[in-house]
């Protein structure tokens, strides 16, 4: 099995759907994005959940299927959905765990990478000639929304991030002030032996101790 | 059945019949139903014979240049999409003992512009007219019920697979007990109405809902794929266990 004991494979329906929509969407690449990718096989394990799928290149198409059986895959990349679209959409690797020929992941992110896909046309040939029009114009003011939040949130993270730099200690700071409390706690340390000391040699004390270096009394 | 190999029995539905009765009896059963046959597999499925088919695609996980049989194609269902996966440098061959039904798959996967790497053969599962360690795939869609000697069919499929090929057998099998009552209601009350209805046969559909009583259950049928030599024998239930997917690998 390509994806380990702990991944569920997607239902049928479910890689069905995304065979479909992948395939639609590579269609609309300008060099023939699938061709370098035949007979290749890439699994994604996604943790979370638990759920793995595998991409097969065939000789017209991207495959996508729950599981390759008995066979192990040219490359399995495993991490959370977001990880994953990062590594796929845009080449960046750092939050998934590659095993097996990277050389495949790269072909896949090619494949990926670059395609301008004709929404209107797609929608028009579902919906009919001109009612592709408002359902764009809706989808790119949910787009516009959806980016002002994201663009909004970044903002004020740094806002957030600027004002908290302001009580940070300037570089050199901290570790003068570390060493200046470890110098005091030395001192303080020192001061509390000697008061001890001169405390046992007290004749107020009735200690019959003689510390080194103190007076006997009388 | 290995009994009834000796007494020369079989059986046609709920019928005990002759075995070389049995094919030609078949035979008229598809003849009959092969111009509507799509149709009413949309009908009588309600469209789900679709999803059936496409995970047995999808367990098959075909490349480029692969060789593929599709035996009991009929209308061309699988052929049809494992033709463009295999693409030019792979191959694929329906085999179908009835003329009617290969002849419809022919002209409707040739309508849908499929030719150049789909052949087209008449042949008998049991006698399969091709050389030994062909295939890497071999498939077999609600096909293998009808076949009278079924552990002849599934030693030639185990024949004509290269080493490391798979079988994949999607078939009619016992549903899980809650399902029965109303699969059995389904099966031989309104299947075989929607059969004088629309395709103006009842008696075939009516034997199609006893041949898939009569056929051997989920185990039985693992068993015997692995009395045949195949290897790694498993099966999945699909929709309550109405229909199984079993696959095998040979070495």
């Amino acid at each position: 099995m390509t994806t380990s004991q702990a991944v569920r494979p997607l239902p049928t329906a479910l890689t069905a759907f995304l065979e479909l929509a992948l395939n639609r969407w590579l269609d609309a690449a300008e060099e023939p994005a699938v061709a370098r990718l035949a007979g290749q096989s890439i699994a994604v394990e996604v943790r979370p959940p638990g759920l793995g799928l595998v991409f097969l290149g065939a000789a017209d198409r991207l495959q996508v299927l729950g599981s390759l059986e008995d066979e192990e895959a040219d490359v399995t990349l495993s991490g959370s959905p977001v990880a994953l679209a990062a590594a796929l959409s845009g080449g960046d690797r750092s939050g998934i765990s590659v095993r097996g020929d990277a050389a495949v992941l790269t072909d896949l992110q090619r494949a990926l990478s670059g395609v301008s896909f004709d929404w209107a046309g797609w929608l028009e040939s579902l919906t009919g000639a001109g009612t592709a029009g408002p359902l764009l114009q809706a989808g790119e003011a949910l787009r516009s929304h959806v980016r002002r939040f994201v663009q909004r949130g970044l903002d004020d993270s740094v806002d957030y991030a600027r004002e908290e730099a302001r009580w940070l200690p300037p570089s050199g700071e901290f570790e003068a002030w570390a060493g200046d409390l470890a110098e005091l706690r030395d001192a303080t340390a020192r001061l509390e032996a000697r008061i001890a000391r001169l405390e046992a040699a007290s004749p107020t004390t009735g200690s019959s101790t003689h510390g080194p270096g103190l007076p006997r009394p009388g | 059945m290995s009994d009834e190999d000796e007494r020369g029995k079989t059986h046609f539905g709920y019928e005990t019949v002759a075995e070389e009765e049995k094919a030609a009896r078949v035979g008229q059963v598809f003849s009959s139903v092969a111009r509507k046959y799509d149709l009413m597999n949309d009908v009588m499925s309600m469209g789900i014979h679709r999803l059936w088919k496409r995970h047995t695609v999808q367990r098959a996980a075909v490349r480029p240049g692969m060789h593929v049989l599709d035996l009991a194609g009929g209308t061309g269902d699988l052929a049809a999409a494992f033709a463009p996966r295999v693409g030019e440098r792979g191959h694929v061959a329906i085999c179908d003992i009835n003329a009617s039904m290969l002849i419809a798959g022919r002209d409707r996967l040739l309508d849908e512009g499929w030719v150049g790497n789909i052949d087209f053969v008449q042949g008998d599962a049991e006698a399969l007219p091709f050389p030994d360690e062909h295939f890497d795939r071999l498939t077999i869609a609600f096909g293998l019920r009808n076949v009278t000697r079924k552990e002849r069919a599934l030693a030639e499929m185990r024949r004509v697979l290269k080493a490391g090929g798979r079988l994949l057998v999607l078939e009619f099998s016992q549903p899980v007990a809650p399902l029965r009552p109303f699969y059995d209601a389904y099966s031989f009350k309104v299947m075989p109405l929607m059969g004088r209805l629309i395709a103006g046969d009842a008696d075939s559909y009516r034997y199609l809902a006893e041949s898939i009583r009569v056929h051997p259950n989920q185990e039985a049928l693992a068993e015997m794929m692995r009395e045949a030599g195949l290897e790694q024998v498993e099966y999945e239930n699909l929709t309550g266990g109405v229909v199984a997917l079993h696959r095998a690998t040979r070495f």
